[in-house]
């Protein structure tokens, strides 16, 4: 028992250690890299279901530039998010819904918005980089449907930046920063 | 993406950690006979007066590095042929340490007025040599200092363990003081985990606290084909091909060394 509590001790202060490391390191945006003997472990870390607990663009929330972009700078009052994330061993099934209220020129309406895509994953130099197989995105005002549409592709893999933290994973892309939890589907 | 030590034009890397048995000789060994198998011209530099690497290349007599600093302190500037175990691989040769008494016989201010020579001799060989990697020995005394100062890069080998991540701030700081010294840049350039092993909680402890650092940072796996070839005087490349270990070395020389 006692020797245990002294590993413990030992372990969390050498991840202390670690920690203050990250001032004397010298950031040439290398990343870590895992044995190729635990790749597949490492692919295994993310199979299951994630919701998104926070997700910010250029560390604002990702309902405001959501607002800007799909409402064309509408404001969004009272909005709600949620999405998901359900990694199998193929495929990653990403869903989104957005809800909350818009000010249209006929008055105030519900919004709803939906996205749902399948995508091909795998790591790679400790990104994760995700091809998009097949998407659509709905949209609906007052329960009825504003638009549907089948979602077009470059063809261009996307790379996000990984790293599994606080329990949970943190998606990289540029200046979008995803934090996932684990959740059920 | 980081930059290869190719792309950033540094060709004279240490391996070093002051820490003992975290796989420094083992990586020079691995790493210097991997780019030689590609096709380069590499040279190894034993610098720990243990001689491991000398040994392991059948190197344990002759002239060696010691002999080296002795002419270089008396002023001269040897041809560096008469010190060198040429092709100890196809493509590697090896400037041996084979008198394990080299901290007695040369004194710590001896290094260090040999420094700058030193230095200078490695760099005048940068035009034989596609790389010159040296091997540090575990300390951070005179010896090391000279080394790491004739250097233009650091890779530091280590371990998932308390004393090899609390080496490695001490490593950090006397990089800073060597490059302080030379009057040039050593870049810390990447860290190499080695004997990783999975599913134990230290390690993903380390994992997740390494992980949100932006260096290179590798893992070798713990892989029985490297004690047994080391056993051998074989090199990864010659014991164990397709091993997670070789794959592990031969993604290191990819993306530090050539990319």
């Amino acid at each position: 028992m006692a020797a245990r509590k002294r590993n413990k001790e030992r372990d969390r202060l050498a991840t202390s250690l670690a920690s203050s490391l990250g001032a004397s390191l010298p950031d040439s945006g290398g990343s870590y890299e895992v044995s190729s003997a635990f790749v597949l472990p490492e692919r295994r870390r993310f199979l299951g279901t994630w919701v998104i607990a926070e997700h910010t663009v250029e560390g604002l929330p990702y309902i405001d530039s959501f607002a800007a972009s799909i409402l064309r700078g509408a404001s969004l009052a009272e909005p709600s998010y949620a999405s998901l994330y359900d990694f199998r061993e193929a495929l990653c099934v990403k869903r989104v819904m957005i809800r909350g209220l818009v000010e249209l020129p006929e008055g105030r309406a519900e919004f709803s918005y939906r996205m749902s895509a399948a995508v091909s994953w795998e790591l790679e130099r400790g990104f994760l980089v995700v091809r998009p197989e097949l998407a659509y995105q709905s949209t609906s005002l007052d329960g009825k449907p504003a638009a549907v549409k089948e979602l077009s592709f470059s063809g261009e893999p996307t790379r996000l930046a990984y790293r599994f933290e606080r329990g949970g994973l943190l998606l990289e892309e540029g200046a979008d920063l995803k934090f996932l939890t684990r959740g059920e589907s | 993406m980081s930059a290869s030590l190719k792309s950033l034009g540094l060709g004279i890397v240490a391996v070093a950690n002051q820490k003992g048995g975290v796989g420094k000789t083992t990586t020079v060994i691995q790493l210097a006979s991997g780019l030689a198998r590609g096709g380069a011209r590499v040279l190894a530099v034993d610098g720990d007066p243990q001689g491991n690497l000398s040994l392991f290349f059948g190197r344990a007599e002759g002239r060696d590095l010691s002999d080296l600093m002795g002419e270089l302190l008396d002023g001269r500037v040897p041809g560096i042929d008469g010190y060198l175990a040429s092709k100890v691989r196809e493509g590697l040769d090896l400037l041996p340490a084979t008198h394990r008494r080299l901290r007695r016989e040369r004194s710590d201010a001896d290094m260090l007025r040999a420094a700058p020579a030193f230095a200078s001799l490695l760099a005048g060989l940068r035009e034989r040599y596609d790389w010159i990697l040296v091997d540090c020995s575990p300390s951070n005394g005179a010896l090391e200092r000279m080394l790491v100062r004739a250097c233009e890069a650091v890779i530091v080998p280590l371990e998932f363990q308390l004393f090899s991540v609390a080496g490695l701030q001490s490593m950090l700081d006397d990089v800073n003081a060597c490059t302080a010294e030379a009057g040039h840049g050593i870049r810390v350039h990447s860290l190499v985990f080695t004997k990783a092993e999975n599913r134990v909680a230290r390690v993903e402890s380390y994992r997740e606290v390494f992980s949100a650092f932006r260096i290179p940072i590798f893992e070798v796996c713990r892989s029985e084909y490297i004690p047994r070839s080391l056993e051998r005087s074989r090199t990864i490349w010659e014991s164990g091909p397709s091993s997670y270990a070789a794959r592990d070395y031969a993604r290191i020389i990819e993306r530090v060394f050539l990319e």
